[in-house]
């Protein structure tokens, strides 16, 4: 048998994680427990899921179901089909699926899965103290990588309730090292430091701020990354600037965070006024392509320390520097508003082959100049986006399975009219065939056959049963005799009958020797034509139904057609409302993205004006002073 | 610090509040505000589940009738390919001749190579076959151990009843010789 991968937990993790963490689930895959496919439909399901083929898959699953349902799967089809409803964002389905699995006769392993899924489900709509009584039934079953997902689940059930003591205690429940483990620290020690307890929060962020980048995954190092960002953060707010420069400062430069680090190690140095020190990051930060946040901050941070320096007139340009760049990039804003406005993103969004399923992540089409600014791209990341995007490509998808059936069902009703004109064509023929009623003819001599062996063994008739060599020699016998009865009266043929009598002493004898063999022979040889005869007569029985069929088969499919064209109909008509719903609210999110971003931009704008009013209020007001104090200084020497 | 300072460091502090590793769903908060009320994304959610599940049970529906028109349960015959998990063999394309016509070719992405080799099974042809013997010959291109081009052909002889018949072509390795190696299994329709 082959040795396949279980993917009844797979999925959890594989369909629910964010693209990062995907990765890293797909990395694991391997691990999984093995189990054996005995099903060839159970692995075309499984051939389509690990291509991300979710619809296919789940019509797999419905199809066998309706043919011949797969029992000896166990309950692996079953636990498939859910996680599939899930991966296809068929939450409800899943739901309902589940809680039938917990309810009928399943093993335990089955029932913590069921648990295990229903718990992923309810915290993902916010029923949290549901989810975490899901995920206490779930008894001891899990494989161990599995169950450390279940701890971090638990952990951050716990923390979403602010039940931090108990969420502490699950961390000490982590057998091994998982990066499940590393997730849930982080994530426990923001929580911690969130609500104010600094220190217990540092702590754990400092487990995973010191891991040794050198010896761990990608996906850990930028979880590093994101411990010492944190810390960062929080040392800065308790006015630490000194321990968040040091946590700043161990984040990689080239990684996704480096940005806010740069950010963030200037305003470290600042803290403790350093002001020169603090314009390396950020100077770094300007040279960087990407116009995010932190770049747009450094623009302002950067004349605000040279204004601490004492060079007013040099951070008076920096503003004007800054002020342009956002005036600039308002304006690019503004048009990339436009650009949605006019439908542009949701027609870049509209896959080119929508015959693959697949569902392709978003970035990976070329989005149009007008629509590609960066502040669009960091939207389009949120998991909000990210699922409105997977629901409008399946919509999409959806459309086009409905459209293929709406061109394949005009051939089948020709197919059917032309197999129906057929039919009514050869009907006359076949049953007028000769070979159909030959069956009552040939019965009556299997009959008088039959009775005949009957005869002869109650006879025992050893002549009943000779062949047709025997039966010549018995004739060439027969005639021999009766030539020597006409000749003995008128002559001596006591030698030749003496030979007659011996010839047929010898045929008696052979054909004494041989009765019982050839008596089975023929017996069996009639039961060989009584098989034949009932397989005959089943098929023209068949033939009788299907002829009496016909007229109901063709109707039944004519039926169905009609009715799948008027489904298809109304389905294309609600499926075309859900679509221009989902892009009116695809270019609600994003334009909601925009006006958000645009708002932070102007916010800058009229600081850095502000800056520049106030350096040149400043610089006037000094002047001011200066000149009184010259002609104060006049003032006195003319009174000298 | 001067007075300016805290309003310049406000943006950046707000940072901190936002920046919380979350798996993508337990993500909160990341929707615009603006975006429209819960609850309207919430009915358009539940009407889009409700057209999956119809439009799936709708394609099921025709699937099986497809099935039933083309390919009737007396006559059908299908061939998968399978192979076992942890194969050396990288698969390039299968060909497969049914009494010396060419019924199938399929050309293996990266993808589906992937799906075979953690279990799947690719249904590669489905199609109708009289009752009675028949000839299946299926090539097989790829590259071996050590990156070597690798083409072979292997013939089975198949009777085909009145039941649909299903024939699974496996590519396992030869452990004694590390060389794939390639056998047939007919499977009995339930």
């Amino acid at each position: 048998m082959i040795k396949r991968l279980s993917v009844s937990l797979l999925l959890a993790s594989a369909v629910l994680y964010q693209p990062s963490q995907l990765v890293y689930a797909e990395e694991e895959k391997e691990t999984l427990e093995a189990t054996e496919v005995y099903d060839l439909r159970y692995g075309e399901t499984l051939f389509n899921f690990f291509q991300q083929k979710y619809f296919s898959a789940i019509t797999n699953l419905m199809v066998a179901e309706v043919r011949s349902p797969i029992k000896v799967q166990g309950e692996d089809p079953n636990l498939l089909l859910g996680g599939l409803y899930l991966a296809y964002g068929m939450h409800n389905d899943a739901s309902n699926l589940f809680q039938g699995l917990l309810s009928s006769d399943t093993l335990p392993a089955s029932h913590d899965r069921a648990w295990y899924y229903i718990a992923k489900l309810r915290y993902l709509k916010g029923y949290t103290p549901q989810a975490e009584i899901a995920l206490t039934k779930i008894k001891d079953t899990l494989p161990e990588e599995r169950e450390a997902e279940r701890l971090h689940l638990l952990a951050n059930v716990y923390m979403k309730q602010k039940n931090y003591p108990k969420a502490i205690e699950v961390l000490k429940n982590f057998s091994g090292s998982s990066e499940w483990e590393a997730y849930a620290q982080f994530n426990l020690g923001v929580a911690l430091v969130k609500a104010g307890q600094l220190e217990e929060g540092t702590e754990l962020l400092n487990e995973v701020g010191d891991l040794n980048p050198f010896s761990i995954s990608h996906e850990l190092n930028a979880l590093r990354d994101k411990a010492n960002l944190a810390l960062g953060f929080a040392y800065m707010r308790n006015n630490r600037a000194t321990d968040a420069a040091s946590h700043f400062q161990r984040i990689r430069l080239t990684g996704p965070l480096s940005n806010k680090a740069l950010l963030g190690l200037g305003w470290a140095y600042t803290n403790q006024e350093q002001y020169t020190e603090a314009l390396t990051p950020w100077l770094e930060l300007q040279n960087r392509k990407a116009l995010d946040t932190t770049v747009q901050e450094s623009l302002i941070a950067v004349p605000f320390t040279i204004e601490k320096l004492g060079k007013p007139r040099l951070a008076m340009q920096h503003y004007q520097t800054a002020i342009g760049a956002y005036a600039e990039e308002i304006n690019k804003l503004e048009d990339v508003m436009l650009a949605v406005q006019r439908g542009e993103l949701i027609e870049a969004m509209r896959p080119a082959n929508i015959d693959d399923e697949t569902s392709l992540p978003l970035g990976s089409f070329g989005l149009p100049k007008s629509v590609t600014a960066p502040y669009l791209n960091q939207m389009m990341a949120t998991n909000t986006f990210q699922e409105a995007y997977k629901n409008y490509q399946s919509l999409l998808h959806l459309k086009h399975v409905l459209k293929h059936w709406q061109t394949q069902l005009p051939s089948y009703e020709l197919m059917l009219s032309e197999r129906r004109k057929a039919y009514f064509t050869r009907l006359p023929e076949v049953a007028s065939d000769e070979r159909l009623q030959s069956i009552t003819r040939i019965q009556k001599q299997r009959d008088e056959y039959a009775a005949d062996l009957k005869r002869i063994k109650k006879e025992n008739d050893v002549f009943g049963l000779v062949t047709e060599d025997e039966d010549d020699l018995l004739l060439v016998l027969t005639n021999v005799k009766k030539k020597i009865d006409k000749l003995s009266p008128t002559q001596d043929l006591s030698e030749e009958l003496e030979k007659y009598n011996f010839l047929k002493g010898i045929l008696a004898f052979q054909l004494e020797s041989e009765f019982i063999p050839r008596l089975w022979a023929a017996n069996n040889n009639l039961k060989e034509l009584d098989r034949a005869l009932k397989k005959t007569r089943k098929a023209k029985r068949s033939l009788v139904k299907a002829a009496n069929n016909a007229p109901k088969f063709f109707e039944g499919y004519d039926k169905k057609i009609t009715w799948s064209k008027q489904r298809i109909r109304n389905l294309i008509a609600r499926l075309d409302s859900a679509i221009s719903k989902q892009e009116r609210y695809i270019q609600k999110l994003a334009q909601a993205g925009l006006i958000k971003r645009r708002q932070q931009l102007e916010n800058y704008h009229v600081r850095a004006r502000f800056g520049i009013a106030r350096l040149y209020d400043s610089l006037i007001l000094e002047k001011d002073k200066k000149v009184q104090q010259e002609g104060a200084e006049q003032g006195e020497e003319n009174a000298q | 610090m001067s007075k300016l300072a805290p309003t310049l460091f406000s943006p950046f502090l707000l940072m901190l509040t936002l920046f919380v590793m979350q798996p993508a769903w337990a993500a909160e908060g990341d929707t615009p505000e603006a975006a429209g009320d819960q609850g309207t994304v919430t009915t358009l959610d539940t009407q889009i589940q409700d057209l999956k599940k119809e439009i799936l049970d709708l394609n099921r529906d025709l699937f099986l009738l497809e099935e039933d028109l083309l390919f009737p349960a007396n006559t059908q015959f299908t061939v998968f390919v399978s192979m076992d998990v942890g194969i050396t063999f990288d698969l390039d394309s299968v060909q497969i001749r049914l009494n010396n016509n060419v019924v199938g070719n399929h050309l293996y992405t990266e993808r589906e190579l992937k799906a075979l080799k953690r279990g799947g099974v690719h249904r590669f042809y489905t199609g109708n076959l009289t009752s009675g013997e028949h000839e299946l010959v299926a090539f097989f291109v790829g590259k071996g151990p050590k990156d070597r081009d690798y083409k072979r052909a292997t013939t089975v002889k198949v009777t085909k009843g009145t039941e649909p018949q299903f024939v699974e072509l496996k590519i396992s390795d030869k452990e004694s010789k590390h060389q794939p190696e390639f056998k047939v299994k007919v499977w009995e329709a339930e």
